[in-house]
Formats: structure tokens, C-alpha cells, sequence
């Protein structure tokens, strides 16, 4: 998994941190303008996918901090029902996942009463490939049962 | 009792009203009397009781004699015979009472007496003080205006009639045939004309008025008003629709020979004081008349401007006399709001009428202060008209006289900017100026670049512009760029060059077009030459063309093999580069060989493709023909709509055409439709309006505010605002239309309307 490798991550492990901290400022605003523009690329898609039951936006000028509205998949006890989320992005969007939570209550064996998911792709299964499009969906079919396999262990 | 009887006859004979002529008392028969009254002291007692009898005459029959002809009054004519009678009159009663006053006179130079009577030494003056008093206590208030009016209207109408006819005489004896049988000053038959006796009359009262000290008490306030009147009527009939002529000088001309003639005349033999003094408010109330009358025409004068340029400048020195350029704006202002903006106007002539008044205007007011807030509204409204920019855009580049080709011709003007040597003439703003736009470098004086900043940016016009330039290239299909590169040369002198690139490209495609097809053609290599008709391609940059109305069509199968060989012809020129065809752009000229009858027509792919399919079968259903070709129906009909009116194809049945071999009567007859259909085919835009690319970017926006609102919940329209700009602008890149918060609010509550929105207290959200 190549992609999941953050240079930046590589470039200050192999560093000696005290020489390079001047660099390492300038290094991490690049980043966050190629971070910034990766989600702004990626609220596009999504805005303009048209996605039924899915849907997301950055929360006030932040953009590092997203609101996330599911919908319950029909045919689920879920259905009818709306869920928000919270996405957070590290500065090391994509290499690394975002953190998402339920904002509201979800009785369900993935999700903690705090809101966490247990949810492979969202911990040790991340991919740069995924998206907040996919990320959501992935939530959504896991309201419909289809990943439940791993139960939350409180 | 011998003396009371003696005092009774000398008071009789003082006031001695009947007699007073017959008796002849000269000084030294009068004197002893009189000593004899001193000696008694009855003199004093005796005065006093004259000058009360005198009072009471006044009192009880002159005045109510004067006024009593004030009270009716049929006509001018009689109203003018009525008051010279009453002057007349009062004037008879005066020499009648001051015969009384001379005897008490006499009596005090005898006794050289000084006192004053209600302030005055002099008798006489007394008497007259005495009339003027009691007849103003009994002022008829408010009928005598009326009466003194019509003396005054009917004098003067005599007198500016004469001016006139005296001025004209020069020029023409006998001026209109009308006059031959009245006569304009006194409107009676000419061989009984009153003029004569009118002016006497109108002398001998003025002198009366003038001697009782009475005239400017009486008259005054009349003639004041009618002069106002005079002066109004004759601005108005004199500079009525026209404006090619410039009145100032005759009308000061006027001013001066005759009102100011007419008042000599009135006031002949009184101080010229007063005249002096009242010639100066005639000549601002004369400026004045003249201004607001030319600031009701203005929008007229506007129009026709070149033309009416006297009428203009006229104006422009009587704004500098007088105080009405707030006046004027408002008044402009509301001309132009009825009579241009309004949806019943096109919007080729409000353009004009713009023009028209950015070129008047700046001729009236240099600093363009006026202009700038006159024609707010203008610019305002035309902002809201969707075709605006099309229609400056073909103005500039249309053939033949426009003015704003001209315009373009011309060249910016250098002028406008501060130069640093005449500092020294440098002056203020006028008092309207907009205090917050001091700058002057937005009072452009350029009308291209007015226009174009009714927009507010260039962008939307270079937009615009090339939106019809491409659609100018694709309709005409002439490789001729000459006439369209020279208007891009213009064009590129007032514009960045960069915001104009993307024209440049498009010329150079139509040229390299040309240039490879030429090549194509006559490489035998190609194999074009084989081919059983010509085809030649525009070939054009797709990234920087703007987006064609997109429509399918699929060509006959004959065609797209021809399309094909050319396609892999460029293929073979260009490596790397293939076409993608637009079949339902383009032109075709064919041959249609029917029985009997050729004809040669140019027509568009889609119509070559209808008749294409009638040489397989006669007959077909518009079904059939929409499956084959790909295009709706209702296109479909449209175009076939075309081929019926030449006459070629006939609609069987409802949706079933059939091919017409033979020539008919009916082509004559609807040759003039057909005509007009073609043309209405050629109208057509073949890009997307600027309408449907707004709509396409507000498409946009609008996903973003659902996914906003689905997350947010409710959101205030300025935070939504703000949000767009922040995440809309930041990702679409800056070529992405700009949304200003009031046309947001203006979407939004259109969204409000369709029910895809709610609002309450500020906040917008979706309906759950």
C-alpha cells in the first residue's frame, strides 16, 4: 500500500527533528494546501454526484471539519430514519483516515454509545483511494448489515 | 346767530360741489372772508370740516362708483372698457373734489398755514391719500384681479401684436391669410380695428393711475403675474418640437423690445427705477421658463441629439443662470423611466436612446456628474435585460452606418484625466455630485466602454462576444475571417488581450481550417478527391469554443463513411489528434432531381438528412424518421416544416409524409413562407444562450446549497453566500460566473416558490 504513505511522515522519521523544524512549517502549509484542494475537489464530487441518502459539507469555514447526513437504508429497521456524523480530516488527509463519528444516538453493534465506528476501512483498512463519498456509503451499507462482522468490543 | 348763518354759506362755498365752476372768487374778495375767519378761529374748525365732508364723498359714492364696475364683466374687450370707464370716472370725481381743495389751499397761502394733514403739508396729496385709503378699506377681494387683467392682456396683445408686425414687416407684408379678416391684437374685423383707440385708452388710464399715485397699488401684482404669463405662452410657442434652432437671443431679443417696451410704455413717466430693477426678474423668469420648458422636452431633444445640439447648448448656458439641475434630474430621470423603461421597449433602442443621452449629456455637463446619476436607473434596468450585451455586441460589430461601430473606430479618448498644467482651471464638483464616487476616473467619457460597464465587468461582455462570434463563424460558414479579425483588433484595443484570447483561437481555427482542407483536397494521398461529394470541415479547438447547444442527429450512412475518409485523412495529417463530429452543425448544398425539376438548395444537415431517407422510400412517418435520425419528434416536425413549404413533401396523413415529385401550383404561393421560415432557421442561435449557461452554473449552485442545508439544517442567506464563495468559487476556479448576495437571495426565493425551500425568520432550509 504504497499510497498510504505519507512523505511527509517518511521524510521527518528519517530526519533529525531539531534542524528541520523550519522546513518541516513549510513542508506541513504545502501540505495543507494540497490537502485543502483534495477536499474541496472531493465536495465537489460529491455535490455534484446527485448521491440519494448520502451527503456531506463542510461544517462553517473550516474545512477540515465536515457535517454528514445518512440516510437509514430502506428495507433496514434504519429506514426512515436520518443520522449525523462528524467527520474530522488530519493534516495528513488522505494517507491517513478520517475520524468519524455518530453525532447522533445509533443503536447498532458497530457503533459505540460515544458514537465510534468499528469499521475496517476507517482503521487498518484505509486506502488514499477512498473518498468521503465512499466513506459514507460504506457507513450506510453497514447500517444494512452487510459489514456487520466485526462487533464493536466495548 | 347772523355769524352761524355766514359760516353756513362760507362752508357751503368751500364745499360748493354744484356751482364750483360758475363762480369766479378771486383773491380779493376771498381774503377778508377768510381774515375774518382767522380773526374768529374758525378757520382750522372750518378745514377740518371740509376735508371730513370730502372724506365722506369718497367714502359713500367714488369708490363704491369705481368699484362697482368690478363686479361683472362679459369679455376681455368689455372687461378692458370697464376699467378705463372707472379710471375715467375716478379721475372726474378727483378734478371734481380737488376744486375744493384748491379754495382750502388758497385759504392757507392767505394765512400761511402749515399744518400737516394726515402727515402731508400738501392738500392735494392729502386728497389723493384720502382716495387711494378708502379705496383700498372697500377692495373687492378677490374680483378686481380679473377686470385689471383684462385691461392690462388686451393692451399688451396690442402692443406685441404691433412688435410683431413690425418686426415681420420686413419680411413679409402680408403674413398669413387669417389676418386679412381679424386683426390679432384686439381680435375685432380688421376694418374695425381698435388698436388705435386701445393704445390711447390704455395711455390716457396709465397717466390717471399714475398722476392718483395708484398704479403700482393697483396694477402691480397684475401685471407682475401676467407678464409670467405672456412670457410662458410665448416661450412655449415659439421653441415648441423644435430643437435645431438656438432661442436664447431672440428670446432676450423679445424680452427686451417688447415686455420690457410694453413697461416703458406703462410706466413712461414714473422713475425708471423700478424698471431697472424688474427687467432683471423678467430676464430670470425668461431663463427660467426657457429651462424648464427645454428640461420637459429633454428627453425628446435627447433622441434626436446630433440634431438637436442648439437646443442643448441653450441649455447648458441656462443652467449655469439658473438653479435646476436638480430639477432636471428627476425630471429626466422620470422621462426615461416612462418612456424607456418599460418591457414594451427593445432593447436595440434603449441602447440607443443610452447613447443618445451619454453623448447629450456629456456636451450639457463636462464634469458628468449629470450623466452619471441621470442614467443610474438606465444602467440599472438594462443590467436586468437578458439580451443587452448581444445587442451592444452586434451594434459594434454589425456592417454599415452604426453609430457605435463608429464608436469603436474612433478610438478611446485620451481626455478626462487631470493634466497637471491647466491645474489652474480646475473646478469643483456641481453640488449633486455623488460625494462617494469623487473619483473621476469612473466618469468615463468612452460610450463603448460605458456600455460595457453596465455590466460592471468586461467579462461578460468578451463572454458575449464571443458567443456571437462563434455564432457568426458557424452560420456563415465562409472562411472569410478579414471583417471579423479587424473588430478583434478594435475590440483587442480596449480590452486586455488575454481576455480576448480565446477569440483570437477561434480565428486562427477557421483559418487553419481552411488551410487544411485545401491540403487535404489536393494530396491525392488522402483519397478525398475520390469521394463522391466535397466535404470540408471547420475544424475547431473544442477548449476554447464556447458550449454549442448540444443536439443529435445521425447522418445516413452514405455520409458517415465520407465523414470517416476525412477523418482519418486528419488522422493521417495530424498524428495524434482525431475529430469528433458535431452532424447537426453545418450546411449543405444539394442538388434535389426530381421528376422534371431540379432544385439547388442550401439547407442544414438535419433537412439534407429528412430528404436524404425520402430517396429510399416515398412515404414516412415521423416515427420512422425519429428513430432513423435520433431527433425528437417534435424537431423533427419542425424542420420537415421546411421541406412542405417548398413544396416537396406533403403530409398525407396526420404524422405520415410523402415525397411531391411533381411541381405544384402551391410553390408560388408559399414562396413568402418560405422565406420567412428560412430565415427564422438562420435566427436561430446554435449556442447555448448565455440564459441556459446561467442556468447550468446556478444548477451548481444549487447542488452545493442542498448539501449544505442537508448538513447544516438552516443557514441565513449571506452565510450561504459566503459559503459558495469560499467552496463553489475556490473549486470551480475564477471563470465560474460570480453570484452577487442579492442575485442569491433572488435564486433562493425562486427556490422558495417551487416548494424546494423553506424560510422562516432568516434562515433558509430544505422542506423535510
Amino acid at each position: 500500500m504504497a499510497q498510504n504513505i505519507n512523505p511527509y511522515h517518511r521524510q521527518s522519521a528519517t530526519a533529525t527533528p531539531p534542524s528541520k523544524t523550519n522546513e518541516e512549517s513549510q513542508n506541513r502549509s504545502q501540505d495543507n494546501h494540497a490537502v485543502t484542494k483534495r477536499l474541496q475537489k472531493e465536495l465537489m464530487v460529491l455535490m455534484m454526484s446527485g448521491e440519494k441518502g448520502v451527503s456531506a459539507f463542510p461544517d462553517g469555514e473550516n474545512l477540515f471539519r465536515w457535517i454528514a447526513t445518512i440516510e437509514g437504508p430502506p428495507g433496514t429497521v434504519y429506514e426512515g430514519h436520518v443520522f449525523r456524523l462528524g467527520l474530522e480530516f488530519p493534516h495528513s488527509y488522505p494517507y491517513c483516515a478520517p475520524l468519524v463519528r455518530f453525532t447522533t444516538p445509533c443503536f447498532h453493534p458497530n457503533v459505540d454509545t460515544a458514537g465510534n465506528i468499528c469499521l475496517d476501512i476507517l482503521k487498518e483498512k484505509w486506502s488514499a483511494l477512498y473518498d468521503v463519498r465512499t466513506i459514507l456509503l460504506s457507513i450506510q451499507s453497514l447500517l444494512g448489515g452487510e459489514f456487520a462482522l466485526g462487533i464493536y468490543s466495548f | 346767530m347772523s355769524k352761524c348763518i355766514r359760516f353756513s354759506e362760507t362752508f357751503q362755498w368751500f364745499i360748493g360741489f354744484q356751482s364750483s365752476e360758475e363762480e369766479t372768487v378771486t383773491v380779493d374778495e376771498f381774503s377778508p372772508l377768510v381774515l375774518t375767519l382767522k380773526e374768529k378761529e374758525f378757520d382750522q374748525f372750518l378745514e377740518e370740516l371740509v376735508i371730513d365732508k370730502i372724506e365722506e364723498r369718497v367714502r359713500l359714492n367714488v369708490s363704491p362708483e369705481f368699484w362697482a364696475e368690478f363686479y361683472t364683466r362679459e369679455d376681455e374687450m368689455d372687461g378692458f372698457k370697464r376699467f378705463r370707464n372707472a379710471v375715467k370716472k375716478l379721475y372726474d370725481r378727483y378734478m371734481h373734489l380737488s376744486l375744493s381743495i384748491k379754495k382750502l389751499e388758497l385759504m392757507r397761502l392767505i394765512l400761511n398755514v402749515k399744518r400737516t394733514i394726515y402727515g402731508q403739508s400738501n392738500l392735494d396729496e392729502t386728497l389723493k391719500l384720502i382716495i387711494r385709503s378708502t379705496l383700498h378699506s372697500q377692495l373687492p377681494i378677490p374680483r378686481y384681479h380679473k377686470i385689471i387683467e383684462d385691461f392690462y392682456k388686451v393692451s399688451f396683445q396690442v402692443f406685441y401684436n404691433s412688435e410683431k408686425a413690425y418686426r415681420d414687416f420686413g419680411v413679409e407684408l402680408n403674413e398669413s391669410g387669417e389676418d386679412t379678416l381679424q386683426c390679432n391684437g384686439c381680435s375685432a374685423e380688421i376694418d374695425q380695428c381698435k388698436c388705435k383707440s386701445i393704445i390711447e385708452d390704455f395711455h390716457s388710464t396709465n397717466r390717471i393711475l399714475i398722476q392718483l399715485e395708484l398704479l403700482e397699488r393697483l396694477t402691480g401684482e397684475v401685471v407682475t403675474s401676467l407678464l409670467h404669463k405672456q412670457i410662458e405662452c410665448h416661450v412655449q410657442d415659439t421653441c415648441k418640437g423644435n430643437f435645431d434652432i438656438s432661442y436664447i437671443t431672440p428670446l432676450e431679443k423679445w424680452l427686451n423690445t417688447v415686455v420690457v417696451g410694453w413697461l416703458t410704455v406703462l410706466y413712461d413717466s414714473t422713475t425708471n427705477s423700478p424698471l431697472i430693477n424688474f427687467k432683471q426678474k423678467l430676464q430670470h423668469l425668461l431663463y427660467e421658463t426657457y429651462t424648464r420648458t427645454r428640461i420637459e422636452q429633454l428627453f425628446n431633444i435627447i433622441i434626436e441629439y446630433p440634431d438637436s445640439d442648439p437646443a442643448i447648448e441653450d441649455l447648458r448656458v441656462c443652467l449655469e443662470k439658473t438653479d435646476l439641475r436638480g430639477y432636471l434630474t428627476t425630471k429626466l430621470q422620470r422621462a426615461l423611466e416612462t418612456r424607456l423603461l418599460h418591457p414594451g421597449v427593445n432593447t436595440p433602442d434603449i441602447i440607443t436612446a443610452y447613447v443618445a443621452s451619454i453623448r447629450a449629456l456629456r456636451q450639457l455637463d463636462p464634469t458628468g456628474v449629470l450623466l452619471e446619476t441621470v442614467t443610474q436607473p438606465v444602467r440599472q434596468y438594462l443590467r436586468c435585460r437578458e439580451d443587452t450585451m448581444r445587442c451592444v455586441v452586434m451594434s459594434l460589430t454589425e456592417e454599415g452606418p452604426g453609430e457605435l461601430a463608429d464608436e469603436l473606430v474612433r478610438g478611446e479618448e485620451a481626455g478626462g484625466e487631470d493634466n497637471p498644467h491647466n491645474w489652474q482651471e480646475w473646478t469643483p464638483d456641481p453640488i449633486d455630485a455623488h460625494v462617494s464616487k469623487s473619483n473621476k476616473d469612473s466618469r468615463s467619457w468612452d460610450i463603448i466602454s460605458m456600455l460595457v460597464n453596465v455590466y460592471g465587468s468586461k467579462e461578460t461582455f468578451v463572454n458575449e462576444y464571443r458567443t456571437l462570434l462563434a455564432d457568426r463563424l458557424l452560420s456563415q460558414f465562409t472562411y472569410n475571417t478579414e471583417k471579423e479579425i479587424r473588430y478583434l483588433e478594435l475590440l483587442k484595443l480596449r480590452f486586455e488581450d488575454s481576455q480576448l484570447h480565446f477569440c483570437e483561437v477561434m480565428l486562427k481555427d477557421v483559418y487553419d481550417s481552411k488551410r487544411i482542407n485545401t491540403h487535404l483536397h489536393t494530396d491525392p494521398i488522402f483519397g478525398l478527391s475520390e469521394q463522391e461529394f466535397p466535404l470540408t470541415a471547420m475544424i475547431l479547438s473544442a477548449q476554447f469554443w464556447p458550449p454549442f447547444k448540444e443536439e443529435t442527429l445521425e447522418l445516413p450512412q452514405k455520409i458517415k463513411e465520407h465523414l470517416e475518409t476525412y477523418t482519418k485523412a486528419f488522422e493521417t495529417l495530424k498524428g495524434n489528434r482525431t475529430l469528433s463530429w458535431k452532424p447537426h452543425l453545418g450546411s449543405v448544398n444539394m442538388d434535389i432531381e426530381l421528376k422534371g425539376r431540379t432544385l439547388n438548395l442550401t439547407v442544414s444537415p438535419i433537412q439534407a438528412a429528412i430528404i436524404w431517407y425520402f430517396q429510399e422510400k416515398s412515404q414516412w412517418t415521423i416515427d420512422e424518421l425519429s428513430t432513423l435520425l435520433v431527433v425528437s419528434p417534435t424537431v423533427l416536425r419542425r424542420r420537415i416544416a421546411f421541406w412542405q413549404s417548398q413544396g416537396l413533401l406533403r403530409e398525407v396523413s396526420s404524422d405520415t409524409f410523402l415525397l411531391v415529385e411533381e411541381s405544384g401550383g402551391r410553390v408560388s404561393k408559399t414562396t413568402a413562407v418560405t422565406e420567412m421560415l428560412c430565415e427564422d432557421d438562420e435566427t436561430e442561435s446554435i449556442m447555448a444562450s448565455a440564459h441556459d449557461q446561467r442556468e447550468e452554473e446556478l444548477q451548481v449552485f444549487w447542488s452545493y446549497i442542498v448539501g449544505m442545508l442537508t448538513n447544516l439544517d438552516s443557514l441565513p442567506p449571506e452565510r450561504i453566500h459566503q459559503m459558495l464563495k469560499m467552496f463553489v468559487v475556490a473549486s470551480q476556479g475564477p471563470s465560474s460566473a460570480e453570484c452577487s448576495l442579492q442575485q442569491l437571495r433572488h435564486f433562493l426565493d425562486r427556490k422558495v416558490r417551487e416548494h424546494k425551500l423553506l424560510f422562516s425568520g432568516g434562515f433558509y432550509r430544505l422542506p423535510k
